[in-house]
């Protein structure tokens, strides 16, 4: 109208952020680590979301992961052994107006902090949350995790893991009002940024599996899929994870219902594939932080009119 | 008992005859209320002007920074708003690259970038400036404006006219001189230039002069003077202005005869060179020549002469703006506009001075509006190409108002108080002749606003200080089923109207909302707005009574004759089924018959139901989602890709960088990272193949290739290549 375009307007926030102002100590994960690639990719998502350093929060567990705080030049908070989420949901009860990025590891999440994993997701806080699955104790060099294989050789087991290991996926599927879930792989740039990013735009909390690489303690672990990235299936929505296509036509790929919950679980028990991209999402399911948060604006004197409201419906 | 007045009844007092209340600037219709600070908005203006044909004649700020802004520069691009607003800021009538070079230090200062982004904003910066026009400049939202954008797209289409005409004459000149002896030894070595030096000019000119055609001293006395005319070079502007239509007449009929002299003169080099020429005949004809006798090629060349006028001197002498429109001489009158003056019949209706133009048949005519330059500017060379006579209403920017001058350009043509069309005489049908393009919902009385709410002239009255006293704030919370938005009391009846009271939906200056009462003066003027905008529709097609009615007839025939040919398709259907009814019987009949005594069915035999299962297309999951089995050919080995050892140089596959930091520990010379932190290859000078080597085996994402050594004296060199061929990288 007015002869005006749409982006009609000129507003700009004060500050404008380059990758540098999201840098904080230099990385001192090994070399050929996939924590690397998925810490660029978060630096990015902040850069061109232009979130303001001081209105974003990174939570942490332990181990080789946990220690993703220390390399973001945002706010931190590096948590106890499994209690990321516990922490992460303690910021967003009350900052509703900060950006919650959780890092979390396979041990991490998966074991110890089993309990506080399966609430989280019940809670459907809004942050995004990554598990780093590398299928190993790195930090404390080799152990078995929950999510080990059959037969991987550990410190804690020497002739091999014997149970079957966890499926993070179909776990997190299995909670009520869990609301977004998604998996990718940290050797493919373009899909674990468009990933993270989707998930950081969703209205809750979303669960992303990282199949990440630890070339120390797991060497060799995830080279058949990187070398032969057609056992990769691309789960494609005009809703889900957007790639270029130069990047999607590497993978096998398959239309899939993101909203489909039974769907969900069934791709996220498969193994002749390993599914990339959203297995569920819905953003109508119940936030807990949008209760905890109500009436957080309220002035004293609102609160006492409101407490007076309250008190007045009883006769004495 | 005599009270105070209610509310409504003053409201009622005011609308009848308002008492001139003070209405607070700030009050603004609600649909400008987003735009109140115009530094936040970003609009058509100032325009960048250019001469430099590689570039468009004139573009808006926000297109010229968004055309020159390199695409890869991240940090520049993603802050062109903040660059325009700097831009605007630092003022107009100035060069954009003298602007461009003020603004990159403050910007940088306002970023407080890291060193590389920093560098990189500059290296980008660089670009920006440089795919500026070096004369560009920046021109602001004003009256001045107007001469300025006309005059840049006049240039540009006479430039090549002038410089075709130039060549024509230049080479008659060339040939007329053929003609003329040249026995001097002088003359004949300035004819051959450098090749004098090897030549006895005298003895060549005795040669020449004896072989040359004589040509009397008549007839050399009149080439020499078409020589004359056609060596002097046209010194006429190509667009003139003036500010009175008489001198403008004046102007034109001088320059004219000038143009006319060149013509002429062509004419006669053509009539020389064949030989043709005949004082008795000719002279006469090309004595009299005038622009009237001009082809419509040569009419091109005449300049471009506008008259650039105030409407309201314009409308005070009617007879002589026809006499001079009608003349037919291709004159270019513009009349500047104010779309809110004389809108409320205080002084009689206002002349519609377009609308006037169109009775003067032959004339070619638009309404445009500054603010509005493409509009503008098409409907000029438009009316330049047809070479008629053109009047050209334009609203210029208004004063007398508190809101951004373009913003309010833009509500005149939203409130239908300047609307927006172009008529061109040489179209044969009428309906071929309205342009009406360019106007807000063609097809509506009044436009909507973002929140579907019509935008009426009474809302772009509000912008104006001397039409402010027609309004009155209505008293919150009064609320009245006579209080009529202004749109629906324009569709009653005038008696129904009568007991009404129009009101518009404002916003003060605080952002309230508040409900203004209309005073009834305004209110027939928006009734006069909307009649005149109803007329141009019809003009235009939209809403034509004549079209409609014809559509109506057209259906109500079609409708006739449609029920005729039904009743008569139910008869022979009726008939049909009677027959198949009698037919189905018997055959029913028969089959009983066959059953009873034991005879065979002749009916086919059904289709097997397992053919028809495999016929069926592929289950889907019950979401709509088919499940894509993986493709014979993706299931197999993937699509070679580019041979990456045919390459020589090294190189990195950026896009499935990990940013693990390996190669650029290595050497930050020969790796270095982009803006979104991926490698690439920087300096490939500025390292060894060893270290290509080793970064390639390290390399978590197998993404650098080293290519071949590029140093073949490097040590060791036989058992690196072994290596990175074994990587196969």
């Amino acid at each position: 109208m007015f002869g005006l375009k749409t982006d009609w307007s000129l507003d700009a926030p004060p500050r404008y952020y380059t990758i540098e102002d999201y840098e904080g100590a230099v990385a001192r994960w090994c070399p050929g680590c996939g924590d690397h690639a998925v810490l660029t990719a978060v630096q990015k998502i902040c850069r061109d979301k232009q979130l303001p350093p001081e209105k974003t929060v990174c939570v942490s567990g332990i181990g080789c992961s946990s220690r993703f705080p220390h390399y973001m030049q945002t706010y931190g908070f590096h948590g106890l052994h499994g209690r990321a989420l516990p922490v992460a949901c303690g910021v967003k009860a009350r900052r509703p107006d900060l950006h919650v990025w959780v890092a979390t590891g396979d041990g991490d999440c998966c074991s110890i902090g089993a309990a506080h994993w399966i609430h989280g997701i019940r809670y459907n806080m809004d942050m995004t949350v990554m598990l780093f699955d590398n299928n190993i104790y790195g930090l404390t060099k080799k152990q078995t995790s929950p999510t080990s294989g059959v037969g991987t050789k550990t410190n804690t087991h020497p002739f091999g893991a014997m149970l079957p290991p966890l499926n993070p996926l179909t776990t997190t599927l299995g909670v009520a009002n869990v609301s977004f879930v998604a998996q990718t792989v940290d050797w493919s740039p373009a899909h674990l940024q468009a990933t993270l990013q989707a998930g950081f735009e969703h209205p809750g909390m979303s669960f992303i599996r990282i199949l990440q690489r630890c070339p120390v303690f797991m060497p060799g672990n995830f080279d058949a899929l990187q070398g032969k990235p057609e056992d990769l299936l691309l789960l494609e929505h005009p809703d889900g994870v957007q790639v270029p296509e130069a990047v999607a036509k590497t993978f096998t790929r398959t239309a899939h219902d993101q909203s489909d919950l039974a769907a969900a679980r069934a791709m996220a028990e498969r193994t002749d594939f390993a599914p990339i991209g959203i297995l569920f999402q819905d953003k109508t399911r119940p936030r807990y932080d949008q209760m905890t948060t109500a009436g957080l604006g309220m002035s004293i004197p609102e609160k006492a009119r409101g407490l007076e409201r309250e008190l007045d419906r009883f006769e004495i | 008992m005599t009270g105070r007045p209610s509310p409504l009844a003053l409201v009622r007092r005011f609308h009848v005859s308002p008492d001139g209340g003070e209405l607070s600037s700030d009050v603004l219709p609600s649909a400008l209320e987003p735009f109140r600070d115009a530094s936040r908005v970003s609009f058509t203006w100032p325009l960048v002007l250019t001469d430099d044909p590689a570039h468009p004649p004139f573009v808006a700020v926000a297109d010229a920074l968004a055309t020159a802004a390199p695409p890869s520069a991240q940090v520049l691009r993603d802050n062109l708003a903040r660059v325009e607003r700097m831009v605007r800021a630092h003022g107009v009538g100035r060069l954009v690259r003298e602007v461009l070079d003020e603004v990159r230090p403050a910007l940088q200062a306002h970023l407080g970038l890291h060193e590389g982004p920093a560098a990189q904003l500059d290296a980008a910066w660089a670009e920006l400036t440089a795919a500026m026009a070096g004369d560009a400049r920046l021109v602001g939202y004003s009256r001045d404006a107007l001469q300025a954008l006309v005059e840049g797209v006049l240039r540009r289409t006479h430039r090549g006219r002038r410089a075709a005409l130039r060549e024509k004459c230049d080479a008659l000149h060339a040939e007329l001189q053929v003609l003329l002896p040249r026995t001097s030894a002088d003359e004949l070595a300035a004819e051959v230039g450098q090749a004098g030096r090897f030549l006895d000019p005298a003895a060549l000119a005795k040669i020449v002069g004896t072989t040359r055609r004589e040509v009397g001293p008549e007839r050399r006395a009149r080439i020499e003077r078409i020589c004359a005319v056609l060596a002097a070079p046209l010194d006429l502007p190509v667009v003139c202005f003036e500010a009175d239509i008489g001198e403008a007449v004046a102007r034109f009929d001088a320059m004219s005869s000038q143009v006319c002299a060149v013509i002429g003169a062509l004419h006669a080099a053509r009539l020389e060179l064949e030989g043709g020429y005949d004082p008795a005949r000719h002279d006469a004809v090309l004595e009299a020549m005038d622009w009237q006798g001009l082809t419509v090629e040569e009419l091109g060349l005449l300049p471009t002469v506008i008259a650039i006028v105030p409407g309201a001197d314009l409308a005070g002498d009617l007879g002589s703006l026809s006499s001079v429109l009608l003349s037919g001489r291709p004159l270019h009158v513009i009349a500047e506009v104010d779309p809110a003056a004389d809108p409320a019949g205080a002084s009689g209706w206002r002349l519609e001075l377009a609308y006037f133009g169109l009775a003067l048949r032959q004339v070619w005519v638009q309404q445009s509006c500054l603010s509005r330059p493409a509009h503008l500017a098409e409907g000029l060379q438009q009316s330049l190409r047809s070479l008629r006579s053109a009047l050209h209403v334009v609203a210029v920017p208004p004063r007398g108002t508190s809101v951004a001058p373009w913003l309010v350009a833009g509500a005149a043509i939203e409130g239908r108080g300047h609307p927006l069309f172009r008529y061109d005489p040489s179209a044969a049908a009428f309906a071929d002749r309205v342009d009406f393009s360019g106007n807000p919902a063609p097809e509506l009385d009044w436009p909507l606003d973002a929140q579907k709410r019509p935008f009426t002239f009474a809302h772009f009255a509000l912008l104006h200080d001397e039409l402010r006293s027609h309004f009155k704030v209505v008293a919150p919370g009064l609320e009245d089923e006579d209080l009529v938005p202004v749109e629906a009391w324009l569709g009653l009846a005038a008696a129904e109207a009568a007991a009404k009271v129009p009101v518009i939906d404002a916003v003060d200056g605080e952002g309230t909302p508040c409900t203004l009462a209309v005073s009834r003066q305004l209110g027939y003027a928006a009734r006069d707005r909307l009649g005149f905008w109803r007329s141009l529709q019809e003009l235009a097609g939209i809403h034509n009574a004549w079209a409609e009615r014809a559509a109506a007839g057209a259906l109500e025939r079609a409708k006739i004759e449609g029920e005729a040919r039904l009743a008569e398709v139910r008869q022979a259907h009726a008939g049909e089924l009677d027959q198949v009814r009698r037919t189905a019987a018997d055959e029913a009949m028969r089959r009983l018959t066959d059953v009873l005594l034991g005879g065979a069915l002749l009916a086919p035999a059904p289709a097997p139901q397992a053919a028809r299962a495999t016929s069926r297309p592929p289950a889907d999951n019950g979401a709509g989602f088919a499940e894509a089995e993986p493709p014979a050919e993706q299931a197999a080995a993937p699509e070679p890709e580019a041979e990456a050892g045919g390459f020589d140089d090294p190189y990195i596959d950026t896009v499935l960088c990990t940013s693990c930091n390996e190669c650029v520990n290595l050497n930050p010379k020969l790796f270095v990272y982009d803006a979104n932190k991926q490698a690439s290859i920087g300096d490939p000078d500025a390292g060894t193949y060893e270290q290509l080597a080793m970064a390639a085996e390290v390399c978590p994402a197998r993404c650098i290739h080293p290519g071949k050594p590029r140093n073949p004296s490097e040590p060791n060199l036989d058992a690196l290549i072994a290596k990175v061929a074994e990587l196969g990288v």
